[in-house]
């Protein structure tokens, strides 16, 4: 009887994640597409420090060119020096948090990545065997998903206590588990259907970016918390002197046609 | 970088930005400066009442550098003089001035003050009653000299509340004839 190929039919799905597995492990630029969305709050709070900062060091060099002769404009040129250093600081501080947290993040997953390319390729591996075979490989696809059961979670604990497993080693723990799948397969045979076998080994091939989404959305959430209420703080005082600003021009006074 | 680089690149930042914030400009160099960037960022219309367009700030090599550029973009540029100089005694803004004001592809116009009318109706909206020399760009940006001889004048890259007297008083008299 001729064998439905059941891998074959998820092949490009396979394709795909070993496609973006590699790309997320190696390209910076598609990693900082990929974080865009999630940090985009963060990053435009992170935008209005700088571009108030900016203005800021503007006003108070514009306001040091003039006679300063009376104690109202004294006053707001010190209230912008010192919003200037608030200002600063807060930027930096959220900058570095966001840097470090997120260098955490790559620096921790990589592994797994990798590790997941190479799981996808070799579900692909199998692929053709059932083609070339003609019966689905089911001692090669129990081996890699009892080992992929054992050092997915390895790898993925060993970064989140901040010991990181090296690339390498990610690379060789997972060239052992196929080697075990290919010459000493398991026997026992997990008791679901093939096609949920498969479902596993798709549900292992995205969890890198499963666990990035959460850890993304996580940090995005930790930060703006944390930030948040300072951004408002800083927002109101420079609306204050803004406003102080606007109301100690001297220009409406030389017009007869008051405001 | 020198005080006066900072305050360029400040005064640029604003200019560009269109900062609603008024400061008080003195001196040459700063006046040169405002008014190059004034000049810089005018999207379609520039107006300049000024005594003779005086060479200590009008022949500065960044300010006619702006306004060349801006004579050639085609905008429109509307000058009022209380006294046209001698020719020996022009700024290099206001010979470039006036030779655009011969082509008559440009949108350049100069009037020159001499019944004082002009500066009768520019006297009658200020409290002190002193018909102040200014610059508008685009209704909304100016400088407004408060004091001719330090050079000094309140400036504003977006604020038609004071642009917009200043404006409807230049184009009530060149609307006249």
């Amino acid at each position: 009887m001729e064998h439905t190929s059941i891998i074959g039919s998820y092949a490009s799905i396979f394709e795909l994640s070993v496609a973006l597995n590699f790309a997320y492990a190696a390209s910076a630029p598609f990693r900082e597409t990929m974080k865009a969305g999630f940090l985009k709050s963060i990053e435009q709070m992170d935008l209005w420090y700088s571009k108030q900062v900016t203005k800021t060091i503007d006003k108070i060099r514009l306001m040091s060119d003039e006679d300063i002769n009376s104690e109202a404009k004294l006053s707001l040129k010190k209230k912008f020096e010192n919003m200037l250093v608030q200002l600063r600081e807060e930027d930096e501080q959220l900058t570095k948090e966001t840097d470090e947290a997120q260098s955490d993040i790559v620096n921790q997953t990589k592994p797994l990545y990798i590790y997941t390319a190479l799981f996808s390729l070799f579900i692909l591996f199998l692929g053709g065997q059932e083609v070339a075979h003609n019966t689905f490989p089911i001692d090669g696809f129990n081996s890699i998903i009892y080992m992929s059961l054992f050092l997915i979670p390895t790898i993925a604990i060993s970064s989140m206590i901040g010991s990181p497993m090296p690339v390498p080693a990610a690379v060789m723990l997972l060239l052992f588990s196929l080697l075990i799948g290919l010459f000493w397969p398991i026997a026992y045979i997990i008791p679901i259907s093939n096609k949920h076998l498969l479902d596993i080994a798709l549900l292992f091939s995205f969890l890198p970016f499963t666990l990035s989404v959460f850890r993304l959305t996580w940090l995005a959430f930790k930060l703006e918390l944390k930030h948040r209420r300072g951004y408002y703080k800083a927002y109101k005082e420079l609306a204050k002197a803004e406003s102080a600003a606007k109301n100690l021009r001297e220009s409406k006074n030389f017009f007869k046609q008051q405001e | 970088m020198t005080e006066l680089e900072e305050y360029q690149q400040s005064v640029e930042n604003f200019s560009s930005s269109k900062e609603n914030f008024e400061f008080t400009n003195k001196g040459k160099p700063h006046a040169a400066i405002v008014v190059s960037n004034l000049i810089r960022t005018a999207q379609k219309e520039l107006l300049i009442y000024s005594g003779c367009l005086h060479r200590e700030v009008a022949n500065d090599e960044n300010l006619v550098e702006m306004l060349q550029a801006f004579l050639k973009s085609g905008k429109t540029l509307k000058l009022i003089l209380s006294q046209m100089p001698a020719e020996d005694m022009r700024s290099e803004a206001l010979k470039n001035i006036i030779t655009a004001e011969k082509d008559p592809a440009k949108d350049v116009h100069i009037k020159i003050d001499e019944d004082g009318k002009f500066s009768e109706s520019a006297r009658s909206i200020f409290h002190d009653n002193v018909a102040h020399h200014f610059m508008v760009a685009d209704g909304a940006a100016y400088r407004l000299e408060i004091d001719a001889s330090e050079y000094k004048a309140l400036c504003n890259f977006n604020d038609s509340t004071i642009a917009g007297p200043l404006k409807d008083v230049f184009d009530l008299f060149f609307s006249r004839d």
